[in-house]
């Protein structure tokens, strides 16, 4: 069974009638709105991807700090256990 | 007259017969065609030259399948915007242009009528239906009533085929890619359907191309 329709029309439609709808002008505003559009949102994502970069590294760095110190707690303890 | 004597009639009557047309490109054409594609790839002033040679095909191509004049502005825009944003990625398979942008507006076409959960349609020119049926006599209008009865009955994605190829004109590699299925599924379906319609109907075609 066929799940669409068929018409059948008696005027086909005219060159003149579609040049109606032609409006380049109006495809290339769209096609720049369009192309700002996916400007914007790249380098919001550029921006997005930068600030989580500099996230990333702002706290493996205070972290860094955190666990030499850490160890070198650790190490000294050590020493002090093994001289006493 | 009943169903079945006018099965009968119609058996030894309607022969379908090639579109007088000269829509198939040669192979100069489309490898000239090329050169105003590379040209719209550098600079996309250039493709408005493209966009005046090929809006009233496209235009036919969507209207025959929505029925609507304001949709099929509306879709046939959207077709163009999405070509011209994507331009640099189309590349050359030894298919005209068209065959590309046909493939962009069956896509749209499919996408618009998947959204609104509609009933798809084809919308058939009278005119270019006669010109299909080899005779002209007067119970032609009868053979087209009953020719629409069957096409109802084929399945959509027959009717899509179909229609590329007997109103369209393509050849089965354009079809193909248009589609996106392959060549030897393209002749198939077509096949299968002109088997279904010869039950019915004395079917001749000249299917020389493609």
């Amino acid at each position: 069974m066929g799940k669409h329709e068929i018409k059948l029309r008696r005027k086909s439609m005219t060159s003149r009638k579609i040049e109606r709808h032609k409006n380049y002008a109006q495809l290339m505003n769209k096609h720049h709105k369009t192309q700002r559009t996916k400007r914007i949102i790249q380098w919001l994502i550029l921006v997005f991807v930068f600030l989580l970069g500099l996230f990333v590294l702002y706290y493996s760095l205070i972290r860094k700090p955190k666990t030499t110190s850490t160890i070198h707690h650790h190490q000294t303890e050590t020493n002090v256990n093994t001289t006493t | 007259m009943t169903n079945v004597e006018q099965l009968t009639y119609m058996l030894e009557t309607i022969l379908l017969k090639p579109l007088k047309s000269d829509s198939h490109m040669s192979e100069g054409a489309i490898v000239a065609e090329q050169e105003l594609v590379l040209n719209a790839q550098r600079d996309e002033q250039a493709f408005a030259m493209l966009y005046d040679r090929y809006f009233e095909g496209i235009f036919g191509f969507v209207y025959r399948r929505t029925d609507d004049e304001a949709l099929t502005s509306d879709l046939v825009s959207q077709v163009f915007l999405k070509a011209l944003q994507n331009i640099k990625k189309y590349e050359y398979r030894g298919l005209p242009f068209s065959a590309w942008l046909y493939r962009i507006a069956s896509n749209e076409i499919n996408r618009y009528f998947r959204k609104h959960n509609k009933v798809k349609v084809f919308s058939l020119e009278e005119g270019r239906v006669a010109e299909l049926i080899d005779e002209a006599d007067e119970n032609n209008e009868e053979k087209i009533a009953l020719l629409m009865t069957c096409l109802k009955e084929l399945s959509t994605s027959v009717m899509e085929v179909l229609e590329l190829r007997f109103f369209e004109e393509k050849s089965f590699k354009e079809i193909a890619f248009i589609l996106e299925i392959t060549e030897s599924g393209a002749k198939m379906r077509t096949y299968r359907a002109l088997e279904k319609l010869k039950d019915q109907f004395d079917i001749k075609i000249a299917d020389s191309n493609g």
